[in-house]
């Protein structure tokens, strides 16, 4: 079985925040030690370094990761804002061992591979999955699935998200035990009897018709349909600015009807170019995007229902990484994504972050990254 | 002063200023939503402006696409029909000429194929027309006589051929002379006629005209058969373009499947409906109500003049020009015009009839539009502009002839300054019509009632022409009406009486009446009745009572 123990806060005072967190863990886990636990914040004025110092003396040996995001989630709260949230976990016959990947956006490779390697010499048996947040603003082009196939080895399942900074684009923070970083990703290994389950679908809807990538490298695209960037951009959206961050291209692999969005975030008018996130596949075509309220709940629905109903297993604990994108379309309708995870008769406690990237498997296979996408993943215990 | 019991303690006022913030950050968040909504809103306004712009240019793109295509079928149209109108013109001859045996064998088919190639060539054009939604309904004054005549001719060899009996019924006292769409209606029933004839391998097919008694100026043309029938879930899909009930039977019987469906929609067009009532096994009834009002008296009088056969002898004398590149052409309008007392000159195009015109003079030019050197609009028109030059000479008769079936090309040619329109392929009958309507135009005659003496009274009211009735004899209309409607409620009581003795005399009493006053059809029903009340064929008694129920409706309408 699995133990959980989730405390959320939006207080005004970072520390009366961590204190109330603190006090409603404890008072949820009772006699039971926790082994791992994630903290998210979406309030970036805080002193994390103190915060974390707080949890590490409130639980001792806990092998804690986290990072800053663009809002937290919970099953009592929902999502919620400028806010602090600790998810504890414990389980019978469950193994945790949390490492961190420095300076990621300059030695990727090495760094994963180290990290991977500490985590993994701490744990007695394989790990199930692994648990990750790299930093959300370094990564932009960051080969996730090439490094992920290098350090944890072929299909192993990957999940998480990449750390934002609340929408302000100035830098995002990661965590590690007592320690906050940049440009890093704390990693969680989950070992032992733990059986798993997750889901994956994209909020926009790609429509019309489709274009090839004429020349790109990794996330920037030179042009598209034999035209720049640029220049396609300024035609099919009208305008070049902010606005359509909201509205990503839909990238699909040579004959592949699986595609992955992708996040146009900069413009180069010398070059013709578009600065994505995340990497384009060789020899690609794009489309674009339709984004709606009504298209957002139904991905959401649709992978909820997924996980609950197809796992072949009831869930204790749901782990949710959403797009950031996701929660600003729906606006003041983001907390209906949740309604069936709320619905079933036991309470399944679920806990996550908004994040400007996530990481899974697409069905099955390594884990790469996505956006605009709703990650579910589903976790219980063997032994019950 | 301030109350110091009222001030709050630091405590709270840190613990207000902690809410004031959280406050203010929370509606800083709504804030940052709106904009981020309001942005998302405008790319979406975009891209819905863009597609509803490209939606706009597409349908543009294909409504230009739609155009060439109707182009394409007139062009393909006159393309065909040319040389179709030949080859069915010439085989209409040989059929006058001494052939053996084989050769009529031979000659029947040729004829018999020539007419389905037609059909189906009017029946995509015409779909595509529709489909184009390019169909005009030109109500005009007909004579249902004369849609009667034209699908007769059509069906009854093909129902000679698989010995299948036709027949048609309609009311005597119905009013034949209406407004409509004359070629549409003809082109509706046979369709219907044909689809009947199709699938009934035996027994009868039946074309019914009825007044529509609970629709004023509706009328009610059914198409019976008694053939294979079509079951309840095929009836839905019948009427859908290229769509068959039987689709074995239909590669046997061939046919383009759009007869119903271009029925349906011309039927719609005008105004009315197509329906179906059929069970497998047990025939089909396709009937077709349309708006059709009666047709005024002057133009009723000139339809019926027009529905009669004109002899050699009745025809005017006329001096014609024939216009036409093709040859042939001109020789089927010789062959038609055979014994009848005109005069034909020809010309090779629109340049020689003008020359023709400069030393000889016409009663009428019969004018084909496309031509090498100076097509017919051309020539029409410059013609047109002579005359506009010196004013005293009378406007020339010209009628276009061509195989453009379209509408709006008829109404080009109209203006283009044509008298009338002649489509090809026609038949000796529509040409001698059209050569008597343009050459009558401007001399309309008018048959004196008068010679008909007291009759005139029957005629007129049973034409719906009261206002004709001779003024000598009007002063005595009111009092025959009166006899004949207390004389009809009488024979209607003594029916539901059975008193079949006095209903016989009162009958025959009625029917010296309206023998005396020109009362054609009630005379006629009066003795079709009492037949049917003294051989006991009640049911047919009765259906003729209803008719008789229907002129004496008529009769109170009129009775001052």
């Amino acid at each position: 079985m699995i133990h959980s123990a989730i405390g959320v806060s939006d207080e005004i005072d970072p520390l009366t925040a961590i204190n109330q967190i603190i006090t409603t863990c404890q008072e949820q886990l009772g006699p039971v030690i926790p082994q791992a636990g994630l903290f998210f914040s979406s309030c970036m004025e805080a002193d994390f370094a103190n915060l974390l110092q707080r949890i590490n003396q409130a639980f001792p040996s806990l092998e804690l990761i986290g990072c800053t995001t663009d809002g937290e989630l919970s099953r009592d709260s929902g999502f919620i804002e400028d806010a602090f949230a600790l998810l504890l976990i414990a389980g019978d016959g469950l193994e945790f061992a949390s490492a961190v990947a420095r300076d990621i956006s300059r030695q990727p490779g090495e760094s994963f591979r180290a990290a991977v390697s500490d985590a993994r010499g701490r744990l007695h048996g394989e790990p199930v999955c692994a648990l990750t947040f790299p930093d959300g603003m370094t990564t932009f082009d960051f080969p996730y699935d090439q490094v992920f196939r290098q350090s944890f080895g072929e299909n192993f399942p990957v999940f998480g998200g990449t750390a934002g900074d609340h929408w302000l684009f100035t830098g995002t923070y990661q965590f590690h035990r007592d320690q906050v970083y940049r440009d890093a990703a704390p990693m969680l290994l989950l070992a032992g009897d733990l059986q798993i389950a997750h889901a994956v679908e994209a909020g926009p809807v790609p429509f019309g018709p489709s274009y090839p990538v004429t020349r790109h490298q990794n996330n920037v695209l030179y042009e598209i349909d034999g035209k720049s960037a640029i220049a396609f951009h300024q035609e099919h959206f009208g305008t070049i600015d902010d606005k359509t961050i909201y509205f990503p291209l839909a990238a699909y692999q040579e004959e592949c009807d699986h595609f992955l969005l992708r996040d146009q975030v900069g413009y180069n008018h010398d070059e013709g170019s578009i600065t994505c996130v995340g990497n384009f596949p060789e020899r690609c075509r794009v489309r674009l995007t339709l984004v709606s309220r009504e298209s957002v709940l139904d991905a959401a629905g649709r992978a909820n229902q997924a996980v609950l109903q197809q796992s072949g297993f009831t869930p204790e604990l749901l782990l949710l990484f959403p797009c950031c994108s996701l929660r600003h379309v729906l606006g003041s309708k983001t907390s209906e994504k949740f309604a069936l995870l709320k619905s079933g008769k036991a309470p399944i406690a679920f806990f996550g972050f908004y994040c400007y990237g996530e990481l899974a498997p697409p069905a099955a296979g390594t884990s790469v990254f996505h956006s605009d996408t709703y990650v579910i993943l589903a976790l219980a215990s063997t032994q019950r | 002063m301030t109350n110091p019991a009222q001030t709050p303690s630091a405590e709270r006022i840190q613990e207000l200023e902690r809410e004031c913030a959280y406050l203010r950050r929370k509606v800083d968040r709504l804030k940052e939503q709106r904009q981020r909504q309001e942005k998302i809103d405008d790319v979406n306004r975009h891209f819905l402006k863009q597609t509803n712009e490209k939606l706009r240019r597409f349908h543009e793109q294909a409504r230009l696409e739609n155009l060439a295509k109707s182009d394409f079928l007139a062009n393909m149209s006159h393309e065909i029909r040319t040389p179709l109108n030949i080859i069915i013109g010439m085989a209409n001859l040989l059929a006058d000429t001494p052939l053996n045996q084989i050769q009529s064998q031979y000659l029947h088919s040729l004829r018999i194929t020539g007419r389905q190639l037609l059909e189906i060539l009017n029946n995509i054009l015409e779909f595509s027309r529709i489909e184009a939604g390019r169909v005009e309904i030109e109500p005009e004054p007909f004579s249902l006589h004369e849609v009667i005549t034209q699908i007769e001719t059509s069906a009854l060899p093909l129902c000679l051929q698989k010995s299948l009996s036709f027949s048609v019924h309609f009311d005597p006292l119905l009013v034949m002379e209406r407004v409509g769409d004359q070629v549409k209606i003809f082109q509706i029933l046979l369709n219907l006629v044909n689809n009947a004839v199709k699938f009934t391998p035996k027994g009868t097919v039946t074309l019914h005209i009825h007044e529509d008694y609970q629709r004023p100026d509706h009328l009610i043309l059914s198409v019976i058969d008694s053939g294979i029938g079509i079951a309840l879930d095929k009836q839905k899909v019948i009427f859908d373009r290229f769509t068959q009930a039987h689709d074995s039977l239909a590669q046997h019987f061939g046919g383009t499947g759009l007869g119903l469906a271009i029925s349906k929609k011309l039927s719609e067009a005008m105004g009315g409906e197509l329906s179906v009532r059929s069970a497998p096994g047990r025939g089909a009834t396709f009937s077709c109500r349309l708006p059709l009002p009666t047709a005024p008296p002057k133009e009723r009088y000139l339809l019926r003049k027009d529905r009669s056969d004109i002899e050699p002898n009745e025809f005017p004398s006329l001096r014609l020009l024939v216009v036409d590149d093709i040859a042939e052409s001109i020789n089927v309008i010789r062959a038609y015009l055979k014994g009848y007392p005109v005069e034909i000159e020809g010309a090779e195009n629109g340049q020689e009839a003008l020359d023709w015109l400069t030393r000889s003079s016409f009663n009428i030019i019969l004018m084909d539009v496309r031509m090498p050197v100076m097509d017919g609009v051309t020539a029409t028109r410059e013609i047109r502009r002579r005359e506009e030059k010196s004013r005293n000479e009378p406007a020339q008769n010209i009628l276009a002839i061509t195989a453009h079936a379209f509408q709006e090309q008829k109404a080009h040619f109209l203006e283009a300054g044509f008298n009338g329109v002649l489509t090809k392929p026609f038949f000796k009958r529509e040409l001698i019509q059209a050569l008597l309507k343009c050459h009558g135009d401007k001399h309309p005659g008018k048959r004196p009632l008068r010679d008909l003496g007291n009759k005139a009274f029957g005629h007129c009211f049973e034409q719906q022409m009261i206002t004709e009735i001779p003024e000598n004899l009007q002063p005595l209309l009111p009092e025959i009406l009166i006899n004949i409607s207390k004389s009809l409620h009488l024979i209607q009581e003594l029916f539901n009486h059975g008193d079949y003795l006095a209903l016989s005399e009162q009958t025959h009493a009625l029917k010296g009446l309206a023998g005396m006053y020109g009362f054609h059809q009630l005379a006629t029903l009066l003795s079709e009745f009492t037949d049917s009340v003294l051989t006991g064929k009640t049911p047919v008694a009765v259906s003729l009572l209803k008719s008789l129920e229907c002129y004496l409706d008529r009769l109170k309408q009129i009775t001052p």
